[in-house]
């Protein structure tokens, strides 16, 4: 235990817990202490009183050796992990040379087209100590096969592994877009996936439901919550379509929440999400395994769709107020958004920055001292039930429209949140919803110079040179043999793609053979054309 | 065609999948009158171009938020010159400063970062209009 932290600035010890002195039927039943049901509280019972949140800054740009440097600049200034961008066309599964990822390569993300980038990404990361997490969706089958090969290679047996992936298609076709199949195909894209990692790579978790996205395109607290919930439950049935038990998805999934300046309601609704889960999974799946009624959650420290271009170093009290938010809220992980959101991909100034704001928390401040320190504030505490019930009525509405599925083909939770972009956007121009710097107190001063990202504009024709290498280099007819296996089984709905997938990128193949493959075996819409 | 109320094709071109902005735009602009058309995702310059032409658009806005801008920009302005296109361009997004007089100069009419207000965006494109007259 770090004295430091559970000692009080007069030197007395801090309790870990602080309760109703008076037996209380209502906290037992709806707060519960830390560590036990229903964990509004916190998962653990000691909270972050022992060790705090793990930083998780997420990156990736460039070429593959590049995003490398950062991760390992990452790890090195306090990150606790690797988190990796992919770059648009590797998320949609277009080689680097393709025509339509010309003016994409590398530029938000890493572009990996083959095993080899992989391996290089991975340089000097010793798998059986750091986690890694991967934000990829359609093309998750992929990195997980890749990540599976370069774990073996190495000698570190898969269920030494430690991670998660998004492999989140549902929040892709709500807010991101960034789909290459249809929904059925793509749902048993991911269902091979995390069948695979929850049998075989069981400490990579095999979802991370980014409720943060929708947040970024204004999904309300509850709204988010409650969207992001149904989705979560929609993988769990999945899953349990092939005869996995929710109590072992649901002790493999996390949920990702977004964050803002208001930071005892979003803290309100991340007790809520605990508090939510673990009556969800008790109540409707019967399940007992507290390791699966116990939610983990990663959160960002405040969600970049909150950061402006106006006096931009005021973003960093920004990003301080949502890490409060994710603090007070008992997550797991936290993610940091750069102050430089507004204009480019982070540099290693601005994200040593975003590490700062979540270690000046950590270390300086009093938030670690007793767990949920804002249990049984009257505020906080209804702020929980309100959002808790409206995240309810969400999801009640969502069955209602015939399930999450309907829900999203049918437009309705897209057009939900495109009525209430509008409204907070008008909301902004009125001065109704203030913004510092913005549309009120804006400066007079000029605001320093940002030394930005840099994008390189040579990085295509590398890439082209790479690829044109590595396929010399490869055996075509073991390519070629293994693509061929890899599309029949993809054909056969009631067969997992991963052991062929394994094989297929142990040849080389790249990411675009790849994705033409399972196409060819899928049918796709189309990409950089009329849609 | 009467001032402020020229047809607009919104665009996303290449592969930046975020649409909150161009969904709040398209609806300001049509509270505001004008007739909007607005493409899905992973638009190619090519097909944006071939649109702009068939809808005989006014104004064509390109909504990118993954910094493919210069080049995507510059390819979409070629194929409406290529094509014969009589309309102009205006870009939106994540767009550092440095780039706003570099899009100008590929022959943009006007940029709109990150932040920029809607009203702002519809009064200058109603502005345009009244200054220019009928097309």
């Amino acid at each position: 235990m770090n004295d430091f932290v559970t000692r009080s600035q007069t030197g007395f010890p801090i309790d870990r817990e602080y309760r109703p002195s008076l037996p209380d039927e209502r906290y037992d039943r709806d707060l519960g202490a830390p560590g036990e049901f229903p964990y509004t509280r916190h998962v653990r019972a000691e909270g972050y009183r022992d060790r705090p949140w793990q930083p998780s800054l997420y990156s990736g740009h460039g070429e593959p050796e590049d995003a490398n440097a950062r991760f390992r600049f990452l790890l090195a200034e306090g990150n606790g992990r690797v988190s990796i961008a992919f770059d648009l066309p590797t998320q949609l599964g277009l080689d680097s040379d393709a025509p339509t990822a010309r003016h994409e390569v590398g530029r938000v993300g890493t572009a990996i087209d083959s095993l080899r980038d992989f391996e290089v990404l991975l340089d000097g990361i010793p798998l059986d100590q750091v986690p890694v997490t991967m934000n990829m969706n359609a093309l998750a089958p992929v990195v997980v096969a890749m990540l599976a090969s370069v774990a073996r290679r190495r000698g570190v047996p898969l269920e030494k592994l430690r991670g998660t992936i998004s492999n989140d298609i549902l929040n892709e076709v709500a807010c991101r877009g960034l789909t290459v199949w249809d929904l059925p195909s793509s749902l048993r894209l991911l269902g091979d996936t995390a069948q695979f990692m929850v049998e075989q790579m069981p400490g990579v978790w095999a979802f991370n439901v980014r409720a943060a996205l929708l947040h970024e395109v204004a999904a309300s607290p509850a709204q988010e919550l409650g969207i992001a919930m149904a989705m979560a439950m929609r993988y769990i049935d999945l899953l349990a379509e092939r005869g996995i038990d929710p109590a072992a998805s649901a002790a493999r999934i996390s949920l990702f929440f977004g964050t803002s300046t208001r930071f005892f309601e979003d803290a309100a609704k991340l007790r809520a999400a605990r508090r939510m889960w673990s009556r969800i999974l008790r109540d409707e799946y019967q399940v007992e395994d507290p390791q699966a009624l116990r939610l983990r959650m990663t959160a960002v420290a405040c969600n970049g769709s909150h950061f402006v271009r106006e006096d931009p170093e005021l973003n960093l009290v920004r990003s301080a107020l949502g890490a409060l938010a994710c603090s007070l809220g008992g997550v797991q992980t936290m993610v940091g958004t750069a102050m430089d959101e507004a204009y480019e991909i982070p540099t290693e100034r601005t994200q040593e920055l975003a590490l700062r704001v979540q270690q000046i928390l950590s270390l300086e401040s009093d938030v670690r001292a007793t767990v949920d320190p804002l249990g049984g504030s009257y505020f906080v505490e209804a702020m929980t039930d309100r959002i808790e019930g409206e995240a309810h009525a969400v999801r009640a509405q969502i069955a209602e429209w015939g399930g999450i599925d309907c829900a999203l083909t049918d437009q309705r939770i897209q057009s939900l949140m495109h009525d209430r972009a509008f409204e907070v956007q008008r909301d902004i121009e009125s001065g109704e919803r203030p913004i510092v710097g913005v549309n009120v107190h804006r400066s007079t001063q000029e605001a320093p110079q940002l030394t930005l990202w840099e994008p390189d504009e040579h990085i295509g024709r590398r890439r082209a040179e790479s690829l044109a290498l590595l396929r010399a280099a490869r055996n075509d007819a073991a390519v070629a043999a293994a693509l061929e296996r890899l599309e029949q089984v993809a054909r056969d709905p009631r067969e997992s793609v991963m052991n062929a997938m394994i094989e297929t990128v142990e040849t080389y193949a790249t990411v675009g053979e790849i994705t033409e493959c399972l196409s060819r075996a899928l049918g796709r819409a189309a990409v950089g054309g009329v849609a | 065609m009467t001032a402020g109320d020229g047809r607009i094709l919104l665009a996303k071109p290449g592969l930046d999948g975020h649409d909150r902005g161009i969904h709040v735009l398209a609806r300001a602009l049509r509270d505001a009158g004008h007739e909007v058309i607005l493409t899905g995702r992973f638009w190619t310059p090519a097909a944006i171009a071939r649109a702009a032409v068939d809808e005989d658009v006014e104004w064509v806005g390109l909504s990118i938020l993954a910094g493919g801008h210069m080049g995507l920009t510059a390819e979409v302005l070629d194929e409406l010159r290529a094509q014969g296109a009589e309309c102009d361009v205006i870009v939106g997004g994540t767009i550092p400063d440095k780039d706003v007089p570099r899009l100008l100069a590929l022959g943009c009419r006007a940029v709109f970062p990150v932040g920029s207000r809607l009203d702002e965006i519809t009064a200058w494109i109603a502005a345009q209009s009244t200054t220019e007259g009928v097309r």
